[in-house]
């Protein structure tokens, strides 16, 4: 490996047959993908035959670093988690902040590669480049938080990853948690439950080295640093977290409230950031970053203590205003329990409003409720039904399976208010409001994730051009560019906060260079992201995943927002547009010319693996 | 008098800085800043400020000295810092 900030290799594990070894990283590899998401998409796409089923012994999890982690590059020592989604069916990577990614790089690793299924569960050791699967019986049931202080007791300093009941009973949206961070969407956690892969727990010693000379490195590194830390915004994160931007969006009828029926929350007053203020204990960081947006609330509840994590703005609104809850304490409380249990706060409050709505119009009766109420505004009912969710009982069997199936199960014209694009739930972002958005969501590799394409600011505050959020003219381009920006910042693994700095592309690019050593342009940054947005889409088509999936729920494209100004979003006209800039077909094929330009000729999947248009 | 100005995100990419000091008349407010910063950088600022034309309506957090600026009519003092915080952030 010429290039400096990796390893050079990824650890191998085979749980079926107990196997562990290596394989090396090239030069190629990570030229053309730098790290997290983008190998991800060239490792899985080599390995993986078409339509694998994600609960198989054939799906991989694969953990990846980026080059920065281990490095002081701020922001950039997170953690990458990529598979074949249960909940999708598509390649889906996920990313989480703390301390995971700088000690499986000082224990020797890129990255693990973790193929096939333990008979029972094991627990993952690695200590500086030497590696264990013990039996983890004795683990199994434990909840995220106690699964982490048990390993932690018995194995000393090490940093530890896990998933909780839900990722044991196969929730589809289950998460894995390390601290207090999740990778949280699209069932990486479910992958995990289904290897019977508990834990794994990383203590290492060793050293990343970095390509420039050390002085001129740490320079470079203060400026970009004080660039991200002296930025107002990241005072505002620290001080009160990214949900402060909720009042806002109520003001404008872009607040997705009773499951995208309203874009107006009434219970605001009791949300964003003032309530949280004072709850806050302390302040948190993940390694390495200058921001330091985490916090430790403290609350009382129904007569508990509860002391957790301050929630960001996702996890404020799916289980608050998208389900019409305005108790803020039952919402931290609530998410606290997604936590504990492994699961996606997005997804459970998805899931939680659509059985709300189905509820009112008939679909769900009292019979199918074991005693749950299911009433808007509910507060009460969101812990009863999160643990009937984990653990697959009553009606959480059904609601565990997430918004797509339950629909299909349902029938009716429940398929119309299930909120997802390819099978992901949607986030906290109204589509008819910022069309930008909706485009994003539709064309998203894994289905309805704003972190793909962040365009709010974009569209609301022009800094791509004029822009207005209810028109389409400029959308296609601004989805585009962001699409492939943000696909780099997921292989440097980065966090994606940093893009609301005022930051740009050259940072990155910088960061990139002074690290590894290659010499990467603003035009090659773009080139990178094309490529890794490219191999994805024939990743899902090998999947069966195709144009036809491009859409939006009926909600959207039919219905207004209630109490706003936003009408139903047809996307037909960007969407072919938006096919056109990146060089794909009419029906959403990258053609061999576009793969060829960015040299995935030998990706590009043989026609008869691509599903009937 | 001076008034130092920061800028975050957004702001950042239209005005190409990120701090500047600006002189002002006495008795200036938070919106003659604002309105002073429009007349330097034209209709699209303005627009960040102005939705709908005519009604001050900012999706800016503007704080005065670190703290939420919640007058924009109260006179500032010698040296005061304003920042526009943009809040649209998901996560």
């Amino acid at each position: 490996m010429k290039y400096k900030g990796y390893i050079g290799r990824l650890l191998t594990v085979d749980l079926s047959s107990g196997s562990i070894d290596h394989i090396p990283l090239s030069n190629r590899q990570v030229e053309q993908f730098i790290g997290g998401r983008g190998l991800a998409a060239d490792i899985l796409y080599r390995r993986l035959p078409a339509s694998v089923d994600p609960f198989s012994a054939q799906n991989d999890l694969l953990i990846l670093t980026g080059p920065a982690a281990g490095t002081v590059f701020p922001t950039g020592s997170r953690t990458a988690v990529a598979t074949v989604s249960p909940l999708t069916m598509s390649l889906s990577t996920g990313y989480m902040g703390g301390h995971f990614a700088p000690e499986l790089k000082y224990a020797g690793y890129d990255g693990i590669l973790i193929t096939g299924r333990a008979e029972k569960p094991v627990l993952l050791q690695v200590r500086d480049g030497a590696v264990q699967l013990q039996d983890a019986a004795h683990l199994w049931g434990l909840d995220t938080q106690e699964c982490q202080a048990e390993v932690e007791r018995s194995l000393g300093h090490v940093k530890t990853m896990c998933i909780g009941p839900a990722g044991e009973n196969l929730v589809r949206y289950a998460a894995i948690v390390h601290e207090q961070h999740l990778i949280g969407r699209g069932g990486a956690g479910a992958i995990m439950g289904f290897k019977n892969l508990k834990a794994i727990a990383l203590h290492g010693t060793g050293a990343v080295e970095v390509a420039s000379e050390p002085i001129e490195f740490l320079a470079r590194m203060r400026e970009m640093q004080s660039i991200i830390q002296e930025d107002p915004i990241a005072l505002r994160f620290r001080q009160i977290g990214t949900a402060s931007g909720m009042p806002k969006k109520n003001k404008i009828a872009a607040l997705p409230t009773r499951n995208f029926q309203r874009g107006v929350f009434d219970h605001i007053e009791h949300f964003g950031p003032e309530p949280l203020k004072q709850m806050i204990q302390r302040y948190e960081s993940c390694a390495h970053c200058p921001v330091s947006c985490g916090s430790v609330v403290e609350f009382d509840f129904e007569g508990e203590k509860i002391t957790t994590e301050r929630i960001e703005h996702e996890s404020h609104w799916a289980l608050g205003p998208l389900c019409d809850i305005g108790d803020l304490r039952a919402v931290l409380k609530a998410s606290d329990r997604c936590d504990r249990l492994g699961l996606d706060t997005i997804s459970a409050g998805n899931v939680i409003a659509f059985a709300m709505e189905a509820y009112e119009k008939g679909l769900l009766r009292e019979s199918d409720l074991d005693g749950v109420e299911l009433h808007w505004g509910r507060a009460a009912s969101l812990d009863p039904l999160l643990d009937r969710i984990a653990n697959r009982e009553g009606i959480g069997d059904l609601l565990a399976d997430g918004v797509r199936l339950t629909a299909e199960k349902l029938g009716g014209d429940s398929s119309h208010f299930a909120m997802h694009t390819k099978g992901l739930e949607f986030s906290a972002f109204e589509p008819r409001a910022f069309t930008g958005m909706g485009l994003n969501f539709a064309t998203a590799s894994r289905g309805a994730d704003h972190n793909r394409a962040f365009t709010i600011a974009a569209e609301y505050y022009g800094i791509l051009g004029d822009l207005d959020r209810n028109s389409h003219e400029g959308k296609p381009e601004m989805v585009k560019e962001l699409q492939d920006f943000s696909a780099v910042i997921d292989s440097i693994i980065a966090c994606m906060f940093t893009i609301d700095f005022g930051t740009d592309v050259q940072l990155f690019a910088d960061a990139i260079n002074l690290i590894t050593g290659m010499e990467i342009d603003k035009t090659e940054y773009y080139r990178i992201g094309e490529r890794i947005n490219n191999l994805e889409r024939c990743f899902n088509l090998r999947q069966g995943i195709t144009g036809k999936d491009d859409v939006l729920p009926g909600r959207i494209r039919e219905e207004a927002v209630v109490d706003g100004d936003s009408g139903p979003l047809d996307i037909r006209e960007m969407l072919t547009q938006y096919y056109d800039l990146r060089g794909w077909d009419e029906f959403g094929v990258p053609t061999q010319k576009r793969l060829e330009a960015l040299d995935l000729g030998p990706f590009s999947p043989p026609a008869t693996e691509i599903a009937v248009r | 008098m001076k008034i130092r100005i920061r800028y975050s995100g957004p702001l950042i990419h239209f005005t190409g800085k990120r701090r500047e000091e600006i002189v002002l008349p006495e008795q200036t407010t938070a919106m003659g800043v604002i309105r002073s910063l429009s007349r330097l950088y034209g209709p699209r600022f303005r627009g960040l400020f102005y939705r709908d034309s005519r009604r001050l309506e900012s999706f800016f957090v503007i704080m005065r000295n670190g703290e939420v600026c919640e007058d924009y009519d109260r006179v500032l003092a010698n040296d005061d810092e304003i920042t526009f915080v943009a809040e649209f952030a998901g996560g």
